[in-house]
C-alpha cells in the first residue's frame, strides 16, 4: 500500500493543502514551516489505527488527540469559517500498480465537555469499484453522539471491509532518534512518548525483533559502519540481565579491538544505526525527519541512493517521505523532480508547492535538487544572522 | 530565470543590481555555487537551461587578464546562447562595493580619503578593503571585519555577513557606478537584456 495523495484542512499550520504523494518525496521548508506537523499526519493516522482503541497508551482517535493535547492544539491557527480539521488520504496497492484504490476521509472538531472531539465525517469509498463503504454519521451516530468519539478506522468489528487501510496506517514507521535520549534515558528519567518517536525505546524494538531477522539486520548495519568509517565492527545484540544492548568492537592497536555498547558510541553512529533498521523495517510507511542530523555530510549525500535502494529491494516497497534542510542530501541531480514538495509559509498559514516548470527544466539540464530549488527555500537574509546582537 | 553567484556577497550585489534595473526576482531562483570553481563546471547545465531561460552568473575576474579570455576559457566548446549572461566584477566584487566610496566610509567608520578611487585598478580589492577596514574607529567594526594573521589582513569570521548586510542596506550602487567601469558595464547590459521592455508581458518566459 502507499499514499498516493493527501489532502488537509485546517491541520496545524495547512489551512488548505492538496498533494500528490510519491514512492519518495522530499520534503523541503524554511525552519517553523510545518515540515513535522505535515509528518504527524501520519503518526496521528497510525495512533488512531493502532490496537488496544480505549486504552490508556493504546490507539484511538481519544488518545491520539490527547497526546497531541487535544483538538484546539491540532486545528489550524488560521482556520476561519470552515472548522472541522480534515484528513483525506487515496492509497494505491503498490507502486507497480498505482492505481488510487482507497479513499479515506476524516473530519472532526472540538467535542462537548466530555467528548474531546466529535467526528463530523469518516468517509470510505473504493474508487475502483466506485463503492462507498462507510458515510458517518450514520443514523445510530445521529441517535448516540458519543459514537462520534470513535473512528471505525479503529475498531475492528466495524472496519472489516476496508482492513487493509487500517493495517497501513498502524504500521507508520517513524523513527527520529535523539541520541542523548537513548544513552541517558535512566539518568534523566525520559518519559517515553505515544509510539516512541524518539528512539528511547530502539533498543527494545530490535529485541522484539525474531532473532534471524535480527542478526541480518544487524550484519548489514555493521557493514554500513564499516563503510561509514566509524571503526567499529560485529555489531551485535547483547542482553545483560534482560536489559537490551548494542555492542561493538572497536578497532584499535590492540589485534583484538575493545567492545563498546551502545552509550560509547557516538551521536552520529547511533543515528546511522537508527536509520539502517529503519531502512530494513518493510513497514508500509516510513517517515525521516531530517535524516542528516549528526551526520558526516558525505554520508548523508549517499541518503537518496540507499533509500532507492531500500526501497526496491523491500518487499514492501516502503513509501519513505523525507523531510530536509540538507544541501549534501539534495545534491543528487538523480532526484525525482516529481516527487519534491516545498512548503511555503504565509501569513494565512503555509501551503505546499511543487517545483515550478523552470526549476524541473534546471534539474532536467543536470542540476541539483540543492542548486535549483533549495536557494528559493533559504531566506535571503539567514546569512547575515551573524549580525545579530547578543548582548548589550 | 536563474541567478547564480559564488558567494553571500556577491549574492547580495546581484540582487541590488536586478532590483536597480527594475528586474521583479519574485520567482526567480537566486542561487549561491559557493565558489567560482562549482560554477565553471556547471557551465555546460547553465547554458542548457538558457536555451530556454535567463541565466545570469556574476563571478570574480580574480588573476585571469580580461573577462572575455574568463568567459571563453568557461564555455569552452559550449555556444554562449543568447540568455546566458556571464557577468565578470575586475577583479573581484569587493571592487563593486568599494566603488561606493561615501557609502564604505561611512559604515566602516573611516575617512573616504583612504577609500580606493579607482576601485577597479585594484588588483586585490578584498584585500584593499580589509585594509580600510583595519583603520576603522570603531572596535567593533575592525573586529568584525578583519583578522591578521601571519603579518596579513585576513577576513574576520563576520567579514561576510557584515559585508553583505552593508550591501542590503546602505549601499549606494549609483554612487558605486559612477567608480566602478565594470559595474556600469555589468548594470548596463543586464539592464537591456533583462527589463521589462527586453522582456516582453510574458516575463521573460519564452
Amino acid at each position: 500500500m502507499f499514499v498516493t495523495r493527501l489532502r488537509l484542512e485546517n491541520w496545524m499550520n495547512f489551512r488548505s493543502v492538496d498533494v500528490p504523494l510519491r514512492p519518495v518525496t522530499y520534503l523541503l521548508g524554511p525552519n517553523a514551516s510545518g515540515k513535522s506537523n505535515f509528518l504527524d499526519v501520519f503518526r496521528f493516522l497510525r495512533d488512531i489505527s493502532k490496537p488496544g482503541a480505549g486504552k490508556s497508551g493504546g490507539g484511538g482517535i481519544q488518545n491520539a488527540i490527547e497526546s497531541r493535547h487535544g483538538v484546539p492544539k491540532i486545528r489550524c491557527l488560521h482556520a476561519r469559517r470552515q472548522t472541522d480539521v480534515v484528513i483525506e488520504v487515496e492509497l494505491a496497492d503498490d507502486h507497480a500498480n498505482p492505481q488510487t484504490k482507497w479513499s479515506y476521509t476524516l473530519g472532526f472538531r472540538v467535542g462537548d465537555q466530555n467528548n474531546g472531539v466529535s467526528i463530523t465525517k469518516e468517509v470510505v469509498q473504493n474508487l475502483l469499484t466506485r463503492e462507498n463503504l462507510l458515510s458517518r454519521p450514520l443514523p445510530e451516530d445521529v441517535a448516540d453522539a458519543r459514537l462520534l468519539t470513535q473512528t471505525h478506522l479503529e475498531q475492528m468489528r466495524s472496519n472489516a471491509g476496508f482492513r487493509e487501510i487500517a493495517d497501513c496506517f498502524s504500521s507508520v514507521m517513524y523513527l527520529h532518534l535523539v541520541p542523548q535520549l537513548l544513552k541517558h534515558g535512566d539518568s534523566i528519567g525520559g518519559r517515553q512518548l505515544e509510539g516512541d518517536p524518539f528512539g528511547q525505546g530502539f533498543l527494545d524494538l530490535v529485541a522484539r525483533t525474531n532473532k534471524r531477522q535480527r542478526e541480518s539486520r544487524l550484519a548489514r548495519i555493521s557493514e554500513g559502519l564499516a563503510i561509514a568509517g566509524t571503526r567499529l565492527v560485529d555489531l551485535e545484540f547483547a542482553e545483560d540481565e534482560k536489559t537490551p544492548h548494542l555492542r561493538a568492537r572497536y578497532e584499535h592497536h590492540r589485534p583484538q579491538g575493545a567492545w563498546q555498547l551502545e552509550d560509547q558510541f557516538s551521536d552520529g553512529t547511533l543515528r546511522l544505526i537508527a536509520m539502517l533498521w529503519a531502512l530494513q523495517s518493510d513497514d508500509p510507511i516510513l517517515l525521516l525527519e531530517e535524516p542528516e542530523l549528526s551526520l558526516h555530510s558525505e554520508i548523508v549525500r549517499e541518503i537518496p541512493a540507499l533509500v532507492d535502494r531500500a526501497q526496491r529491494e523491500s518487499m514492501n516497497h516502503t513509501q519513505v517521505i523525507i523531510s530536509t534542510h540538507s544541501e549534501a542530501l539534495l545534491s543528487n541531480p538523480g532526484i525525482d523532480p516529481s516527487g519534491v514538495l516545498v512548503i511555503e509559509p504565509g501569513d494565512d498559514g503555509s501551503s505546499i508547492r511543487h517545483l515550478y516548470e523552470h526549476e524541473k527544466n534546471g534539474i532536467d539540464a543536470g542540476l541539483a535538487v540543492s542548486e535549483v530549488v533549495l536557494p528559493s527555500v533559504t531566506p535571503k537574509s539567514v546569512g547575515t544572522l551573524s549580525q545579530l546582537t547578543l548582548f548589550k | 530565470m536563474f541567478a547564480y553567484s559564488e558567494d553571500a556577497i556577491s549574492q547580495a550585489v546581484l540582487l541590488r543590481i536586478l532590483g536597480f534595473i527594475g528586474v521583479d526576482v519574485a520567482g526567480w531562483t537566486v542561487g549561491k555555487t559557493g565558489g567560482s570553481g562549482k560554477m565553471k563546471s556547471n557551465v555546460p547545465k547553465y547554458a542548457k537551461l538558457a536555451m530556454s531561460y535567463f541565466v545570469v552568473l556574476i563571478t570574480d575576474l580574480d588573476s585571469t587578464p580580461c573577462p572575455r579570455g574568463l568567459i571563453q576559457n568557461w564555455l569552452g566548446v559550449v555556444v554562449q546562447p543568447r540568455l546566458l549572461h556571464i557577468r565578470v566584477a575586475v577583479r573581484e566584487v569587493e571592487s563593486w562595493v568599494l566603488a561606493d566610496r561615501e557609502g564604505v566610509a561611512d559604515f566602516l567608520d573611516v575617512s573616504q580619503e583612504i577609500v580606493p578611487r579607482t576601485p577597479d585598478a585594484e588588483a586585490d580589492p578584498k584585500t584593499a578593503l580589509l585594509l580600510v577596514a583595519e583603520k576603522s574607529g570603531t572596535r567593533s567594526v575592525r573586529e568584525d571585519i578583519v583578522i591578521r594573521r601571519g603579518g596579513q589582513p585576513r577576513p574576520a569570521l563576520n567579514y561576510n555577513s557584515a559585508i553583505t548586510s552593508f550591501v542590503g542596506k546602505h549601499w549606494n550602487i549609483e554612487r558605486a557606478i559612477a567608480r566602478s567601469p565594470s559595474l556600469a558595464r555589468t548594470c548596463r547590459r543586464l539592464q537591456r537584456e533583462l527589463t521589462p521592455a527586453s522582456l516582453g508581458d510574458d516575463g521573460g518566459c519564452p
